[in-house]
C-alpha cells in the first residue's frame, strides 16, 4: 500500500493490523465503506489481504480520529461505550447491528437482514408471510433505562436459514449476543410446494 | 411485615390446603358477584362469560356439554394469530388443567402436512393453559419439534428423508425452532449453541411475548365443576408432577423433595405455564441449586415463580430478567441467597451473585412480587447480575484465559473453562482449551451446565493424571517415561468379569486416561436416569448419571468420587477400543499401523462405522494425517480422522454424493490439497489458502452441512492454488459463484435454481458495510464491466437460467483487459467443469482419452481397468504406460506380474505429476523407463522387506505388496523404490 495515500485513521488501521497478525503491508489493501446518513466522524474500514487466496477479511471502524481495533478484547465495548454515549447523535438500529457484525460476527455466511423484499427469494417470502404472518425483518432498537436491546434478522446465504438475534448492550458497551429464532428457509419453502 | 424467609412465620410458603383454599376462594367468589363479561378473541371467537357459583350450579347438563365443545373446539384450532387457546371461563379452565393432566402431549401424533395456511391448520395438540399462544412480535408460533430432537436427529444420521439430507418434518414446515438464550458474554459478545434437552420453544415462548391473561386468582381444583370432567383434589400435586413429568420425562430423574417443590409453585401460581418449568429443572442441577438450603430451594423456586409472571419478564422489548434466569438456570451465573442484616440487597463477585434474604428492601420487594409487582425484585437482581461481568473481567483469571488466543477465539466453551478453572485452579488450561476447541457433537449439543461438567472431569482427570493400566508406560514418543504412575482407583477389573475376558495388554489399555480422553478415544458424557446408578459404561463412553445427588456432589466439589469412577470404568471403555483393534487386524494394511493410528480408526469406525476402512487406511498414510504436529494431544489428529470417517459414514449409502466427495477426498489423501487444520473462529464455516483448506471446529454440529463445506472448499482450492497469485474482486467474485453451484450440485444431486443464485449473489453483494463482501459491492459500485457482468448473469436468472461455472469463466476470459479489476487470465485457465461433478461414469472419458494414447486392446480387461483407475484416480500419465508397454519386460512377463508393473509404474508416474520434472519421482521413473534398473518380483512371507535394490535390480516383495494394496495403490511403495533408486529420502 502507498503510505502517502494514507490519512492517519488509515495508517492507524494499518498499523493495527499488522501489529496483531504480523503481515506486510504491500499485501493488504484498505478500502472505506461509504456510508449513507452515518453520523460525521464514523468511518469504516475493510482490510482485505492480496497476499494469498481465502476470504478473511477485516472490518476497522474509527471514531473521531480513534482507532477501535477487531483483536483486542475490549475494542468493541469501548467503541460501543463511546458511540452510545454521544450526544452528538444517535444510532439507528441498523447502524447499531452493522457496528455489531463488524467485531462480532457469530456465525459464518450471515448477512444482515433489513429489507425482506430485496434480501429473500419470492419463495421465501411467501413462505414466511404464510406460515409465520412474518412480512417486516428490519432491526429494532429499544432503550432500557441505562442499557440497550437490538433485535436483527440475519441470513445464511448457504444454508438459507433465517435467525433472529438478541443483543442486549449493557451499559459500558458490554454486549450480550443471542439467537431465539431460527427458520430453515428450505424447510419452509418445501411444505409451500405441496400444496 | 412478615419474614418470608422464615418457615416457621410464614405459612403461605408450606403446602397449602388446597380444600381449605378452594373454600376460601370460592367464599370470595360469592361475595363478589360481578355481571358476566363477554369477550371476543381477535379471531372472532366468542370467549365465555365468567360464571359465578350459583350460575354455575344452574347450568343444565345440555348447556354444559356445549361449553364443553366450544372449549375443545377453541382448543384445537390454531388461529393465525394466535391469541391465547385458554378459555376466560373460569370453569373451563379448571376442566382444561384437568384435560392437560390426564393427557400427555407426546402421546399426541404431530400434526399432519396438509400445508394449509395457518388459520386452517388443526393442531392436535389439547388445550394447554397458560400456553404462550400470542402473537409472537408478528411471528406466529407454530409447534416446532423440540430443537433436540431435531439436534439429535442430526447428529445420530437420520436427517436423510429429504434428497438433499437435511431433516423435513412430515408435517406442515416445522422449520422453526426457537433456541434458547446463549452464554453468557463479559466483555464480548459470546453466541453459545443451545442444544438442550428441554424444549427450546417453550423457553422463548416464556421469555417472549407471552401475554398473561389477567384473570382472577381462582382455584384450579375445586369439586364442583361445570363439565364432566374428574375433579382434582388432594393429590394435585402428584398431578402437577405427573403432567411435568410427561412434558420433561427428566423432572422425574429429580429427588423427590426437589420435584415436590417445584410442584407447589404451579400448584401456587396456577396461571404459570408449565413451559416454565424447564427453567426450574434445569436450575436444580446447577452447582448454585445444590449449595442452597432445603428451605433455600423452595423459596428461590417461589421467587422464580413470582418473576416469571411479571410483565416484564414477558415483555418482549426487554427480556434482560428473563436472560438472567436463563443465565442462572444454566449455571452461567452462581446464584446464592444468604442473610445479613446489613442494608445491601446483596454481593456480586466474578462468578455470580448472591442475594440478600435479611435485608429489609429485599424481604419488601419479595413480598410485593408475591403479591403481583415483581418490579423491585426485578430491579434488584438485574442490578446485582449486571456487575458479574465487569468483574469477571477484571478477575486474574479471566484475564489469564483471555490473553490466550485460543480461548478469546472459542465460541463455545469460554464460561464452562472459565467456572472448571475458578474451581479447579491447577487445571490445565491449555488442554481444557484445546478440548472446547475441538469439540465433539455430543459438548456442543450438552447444556451450559453440562459443559461445565464435562470440562470439571477433564480437568479432574488431568490433574490426577490417571492411569489406566498400573504401572510405568511408555509411548512412543516417551511420553509418561520417567513418571511413576498414580492411580486413584481400583485398577482395571471388575467385580464379576474373569481376569480371562479382560485383555489388560491391549494398546488402548496401556495409554494414560487423561490421553485417550482428551484425543477422544474414550469419551466421558452425562445421562439421567433414576437407575440407582452413578455412572455406566456404554462401549468407549463413561456415561456418569448426574441425577445421582453424589455425582452433583462431587461436580461441584473435589471432583474426587466422580474420577475414580471414570477410572474404574476406563479399562472396560478402553477395552472396547482394543477389541475394535483387533477385529480391524484382519484387514490387510490395518496391521502394520502405528498404535495410535490403529486407536484412532478404531475410534473413529466406532462413532461411524460405515465409513470405508480402506479409504480411513489410505488416508492414514497421507502427510495431511501424518504431519500434523505431535504436540496437539492428538485431538486434532482424531478429530480430522473423525472427521473424514464422518463424511465417508454420511454418504455412504448415496453413491452420487459419496462420488462427488470422493473426488475431494482423495485430493485430500493424495497431498493434492492439504488441509490446514481447523478454524476455530466462529465467523468462518470453512476457507481454503495456500493450496489448502480448512475447516471450522464446530463440523460436528452438522455432519452434513461440514461435507457440504469440504466439497466446497476443494473447489475453491483447486482454483486458488498457491502459484496462482490474486485474481481481483472479479476472479473472486466468480470463484464464489462457481463454489455456491458446487455446493448445490452436491447438496441437492441437482443443479441450483435461479432463485437460490439470485438470493445468493444478493448475499454477496450485500449493500451493508458490515458485509463480509464489502469489497465486491465496492468494486461492482465503481466498475461498469463488474456491474454489466452481474447484470448479465441477472438477466439470466429473469430468464431461469442458471450461468454453469465453465461458461462463466468463458465470460471472463473475453473480459481480461477490460478492466483493472481483471487483469490477468491466469485465474481463467484451467476448465471449471466441476471436478466434484465427475462421477465414476466418467471413466469412460478417461477411457476415451488412454485409449487414444496407447494400444488399449493389447491389454487384459483387469490391465485396463488398472491403467484407467490410476490415470482416473491418480493422475497417472497414460504415456507412461505406453512406454511400458513397449518394453520387453512386460509383454513377457506373466499376468500377475504384469498387473504389477502398471501399478509401480503408474505410482511413480502419479507422483511424478504433482511433482514435476526433475522431481525425484520422475528420476527414478526414467531410470526405469530407460532400463537402468530393472524390477523382479518375488514373493516371500518370511521378508518383511517391501522392495530392496541389487544391482540395479529393484527386487518387489508381492507376498508384502498384496498386503499393502488398496484400490491399486499400495502405500508407502513410492518412497521406498525412490529412496533406493536415486537415494532421495522424502
Amino acid at each position: 500500500m502507498s503510505q502517502q495515500s494514507l490519512t492517519k485513521e488509515q495508517e492507524g488501521v494499518i498499523e493495527d493490523i499488522v501489529r496483531y497478525l504480523g503481515l506486510d503491508p504491500k499485501c493488504l489493501e484498505l478500502l472505506t465503506i461509504p456510508l449513507t446518513d452515518w453520523p460525521d466522524g464514523i468511518s469504516v474500514y475493510y482490510i482485505l489481504r492480496k497476499d494469498r487466496h481465502g476470504r478473511i477479511f477485516y472490518h476497522y471502524i474509527c471514531f473521531d480520529g480513534e482507532v477501535y481495533s477487531p483483536f483486542t478484547p475490549d475494542g468493541l465495548e469501548r467503541l460501543l461505550n463511546r458511540l452510545l454515549s454521544s450526544r452528538r447523535f444517535t444510532l439507528t438500529a441498523e447502524q447499531l447491528v452493522n457496528v455489531l457484525l463488524m467485531y462480532k460476527r457469530p456465525e459464518p455466511f450471515m448477512t444482515f437482514v433489513t429489507d425482506i423484499e430485496k434480501d429473500l427469494s419470492p419463495s421465501s417470502r411467501h413462505a414466511l408471510e404464510y406460515y409465520y404472518g412474518l412480512t417486516d425483518l428490519t432491526p429494532k432498537l429499544t432503550e432500557l433505562e441505562e442499557d440497550y436491546k437490538l433485535v436483527f434478522w440475519t441470513l445464511n446465504i448457504r444454508r438459507e436459514i433465517l435467525k433472529r438475534w438478541n443483543a442486549f448492550i449493557y451499559e459500558g458497551g458490554r454486549l450480550r449476543l443471542s439467537e431465539d429464532i431460527i427458520i430453515e428457509l428450505r424447510d419452509a419453502r418445501l411444505g409451500q410446494q405441496s400444496i | 411485615m412478615v419474614d418470608i424467609t422464615n418457615p416457621g412465620l410464614a405459612p403461605s410458603y408450606n403446602s397449602i390446603d388446597l380444600e381449605q383454599q378452594t373454600t376460601n376462594i370460592e367464599t370470595s367468589d360469592a361475595n363478589t358477584t360481578t355481571e358476566p363479561e363477554v369477550e371476543k378473541s381477535n379471531s372472532g371467537i366468542i370467549i365465555n362469560p365468567k360464571l359465578g357459583e350459583d350460575e354455575e350450579l344452574g347450568i343444565t347438563d345440555e348447556e354444559k356439554r356445549k361449553e364443553k365443545k366450544k372449549v375443545d373446539e377453541e382448543a384445537n384450532l390454531t388461529s393465525r394469530y394466535l391469541k391465547p387457546r385458554r378459555s376466560f371461563n373460569t370453569n373451563a379452565l379448571r376442566d382444561q388443567l384437568s384435560q392437560r393432566l390426564q393427557q400427555s402431549p407426546y402421546q399426541q401424533s404431530t400434526p399432519k402436512s396438509n400445508n394449509q395456511p395457518a388459520n386452517q391448520i388443526q393442531s392436535s395438540q389439547p388445550i394447554q393453559i397458560n400456553e404462550t399462544s400470542e402473537q409472537l412480535d408478528g411471528l406466529i408460533q407454530l409447534q416446532s419439534l423440540p430443537q433436540t430432537e431435531r439436534m439429535s436427529d442430526n447428529l445420530m444420521g437420520k436427517s436423510t428423508s429429504s434428497s438433499d439430507g437435511f431433516v423435513r418434518n412430515s408435517g406442515k414446515p416445522n422449520a422453526v425452532i426457537f433456541a434458547k438464550p446463549q452464554g453468557l458474554s463479559t466483555q464480548s459478545s459470546n453466541s453459545t449453541q443451545s442444544g438442550q434437552n428441554i424444549d427450546a420453544l417453550s423457553q422463548a415462548n416464556a421469555k417472549g411475548a407471552f401475554s398473561s391473561v389477567v384473570n382472577k386468582a381462582i382455584s384450579l381444583f375445586g369439586e364442583k365443576s361445570a363439565f364432566s370432567q374428574p375433579t382434582l383434589t388432594g393429590n394435585d400435586r402428584e398431578q402437577v408432577k405427573q403432567a411435568l413429568t410427561t412434558k420433561y420425562p427428566i423432572f422425574a430423574t429429580l429427588p423427590m423433595a426437589v420435584q415436590n417443590s417445584i410442584a407447589e409453585v404451579f400448584v401456587n401460581q396456577p396461571d404459570l405455564p408449565l413451559d416454565t418449568a424447564k427453567t426450574f429443572i434445569q436450575f436444580a442441577e446447577t452447582n448454585s441449586f445444590q449449595k442452597l438450603s432445603t428451605t433455600d430451594k423452595a423459596t428461590v423456586f417461589k421467587m422464580f415463580g413470582t418473576l416469571m409472571q411479571s410483565p416484564l419478564f414477558n415483555n418482549f422489548n426487554d427480556g434482560r430478567i428473563g436472560q438472567l434466569l436463563n443465565d442462572i438456570a444454566e449455571g452461567l451465573i452462581d446464584f446464592q441467597v444468604y442473610r445479613s442484616s446489613s442494608s445491601e440487597t446483596g454481593k456480586s463477585d466474578t462468578t455470580g451473585f448472591a442475594l440478600n434474604l435479611g435485608s429489609q428492601e429485599v424481604t419488601s420487594a419479595l413480598n410485593t412480587a408475591l403479591k403481583g409487582d415483581s418490579s423491585k425484585l426485578v430491579s434488584i437482581l438485574l442490578n446485582l447480575g449486571k456487575q458479574v461481568p465487569d468483574l469477571q473481567a477484571q478477575d486474574p483469571t479471566w484475564k489469564g484465559l483471555m490473553s490466550q488466543s485460543e480461548f478469546k477465539d472459542l465460541s463455545v466453551g469460554q464460561q464452562e473453562i472459565y467456572q472448571t478453572v475458578k474451581q479447579f485452579p491447577g487445571a490445565d488450561t491449555k488442554k481444557l482449551i484445546e478440548y472446547a476447541q475441538l469439540p465433539s457433537a455430543k459438548f456442543l449439543a450438552a447444556t451450559t451446565s453440562d459443559r461445565t461438567n464435562e470440562l470439571k472431569l477433564v480437568a479432574a482427570v488431568n490433574a490426577t493424571n490417571t492411569m489406566v493400566k498400573e504401572g510405568e508406560v511408555k509411548e512412543s514418543t516417551g511420553e509418561m517415561a520417567g513418571q511413576p504412575p498414580k492411580t486413584t482407583g481400583s485398577g482395571l477389573r471388575l467385580a464379576g468379569l474373569s481376569a480371562g475376558r479382560l485383555d489388560a495388554s491391549g494398546p488402548t489399555q496401556q495409554m494414560p486416561l487423561d490421553k485417550l480422553i482428551q484425543e477422544g478415544t474414550v469419551n466421558v458424557e452425562f445421562y439421567r436416569a433414576n437407575d440407582g446408578k452413578k455412572n455406566i459404561v456404554d462401549g468407549n463412553n463413561i456415561k456418569l448419571n448426574i441425577a445421582d445427588p453424589s455425582v452433583q456432589r462431587s461436580l461441584s466439589t473435589d471432583g474426587k468420587l466422580v474420577t475414580g469412577a471414570i477410572n474404574r470404568f476406563s479399562g472396560v471403555a478402553a477395552q472396547s477400543i482394543d477389541e475394535k483393534i483387533k477385529d480391524l487386524n484382519n484387514t490387510p494394511g490395518f496391521k502394520k499401523l502405528d498404535n495410535e493410528t490403529k486407536r484412532l480408526i478404531a475410534s473413529a469406525l466406532k462413532e461411524h462405522p460405515n465409513a470405508d476402512l480402506k479409504e480411513l487406511l489410505k488416508f492414514s498414510e497421507s502427510p495431511n494425517y501424518t504431519e500434523i504436529p505431535p504436540d496437539k494431544n492428538n485431538r486434532e489428529k482424531a478429530q480430522l480422522m473423525r472427521m473424514v470417517a464422518s463424511l465417508l459414514h454420511q454418504y455412504a449409502d448415496n453413491p452420487k454424493q459419496l462420488a462427488m466427495l470422493y473426488n475431494s477426498l482423495q485430493r485430500l489423501f493424495n497431498n493434492d490439497i492439504k488441509f490446514n487444520g481447523f478454524i476455530n473462529d466462529s465467523k468462518y464455516a470453512s476457507n481454503n489458502q495456500g493450496g489448502g483448506v480448512s475447516v471450522n471446529s464446530k463440523w460436528v454440529e452438522n455432519e452434513r452441512e461440514a461435507a457440504t463445506a469440504f466439497v466446497t472448499e476443494v473447489n475453491h482450492a483447486l482454483y486458488e492454488r498457491p502459484n496462482i497469485s490474486w485474481g481481483g474482486t472479479i476472479a473472486f467474485f466468480a470463484n464464489e459463484y462457481r463454489a455456491a453451484y458446487t455446493e448445490v450440485l452436491f447438496r441437492t444431486n441437482a443443479e441450483p435454481e435461479p432463485e437460490h443464485m439470485r438470493q445468493f449473489i444478493n448475499g454477496l453483494l450485500n449493500t451493508q458495510p458490515s458485509s463480509v463482501y464489502a469489497h465486491l459491492r465496492n468494486t461492482m459500485d465503481r466498475d461498469p464491466v463488474f456491474s454489466n457482468l452481474v447484470n448479465w448473469i441477472s438477466e439470466k436468472l429473469d430468464n431461469d437460467e442458471v450461468i454453469k461455472p465453465e461458461e462463466l469463466r468463458q465470460t471472463l476470459l473475453g473480459m481480461v483487459g477490460k478492466s483493472p479489476n481483471i487483469a490477468s487470465e491466469e485465474p481463467f485457465k484451467q476448465s471449471w467443469f466441476i471436478d466434484n461433478e465427475s462421477p465414476f461414469p466418467d471413466a469412460s472419458a478417461v477411457l476415451a482419452e488412454v485409449s487414444r494414447q496407447l494400444h488399449f486392446d493389447k491389454l487384459s480387461t483387469k490391465e485396463q481397468a488398472i491403467v484407467i483407475n490410476l490415470v482416473r484416480k491418480y493422475n497417472a500419465d497414460p504415456q507412461v504406460f505406453h512406454q511400458l508397454m513397449q518394453m520387453p519386460k512386460f509383454t513377457e512377463s506373466e499376468e500377475t506380474n504384469r498387473a504389477w508393473l502398471l501399478r509401480v509404474l503408474g505410482g511413480l508416474s502419479s507422483e511424478a505429476s504433482k511433482e514435476g520434472k526433475g522431481s525425484p519421482a520422475h528420476r527414478t521413473l526414467t531410470q526405469i523407463l530407460g532400463g537402468k534398473v530393472e524390477i523382479e518380483f518375488y514373493q516371500s512371507e518370511t521378508d518383511s522387506r517391501l522392495q530392496y535394490l541389487e544391482k540395479n535390480v529393484l527386487n518387489i516383495n508381492l507376498t508384502e505388496g498384496q498386503n499393502l494394496l488398496i484400490d491399486d495403490w499400495v502405500i508407502g511403495l513410492n518412497d521406498l523404490i525412490i529412496e533406493s533408486v536415486i537415494g532421495t529420502k522424502k
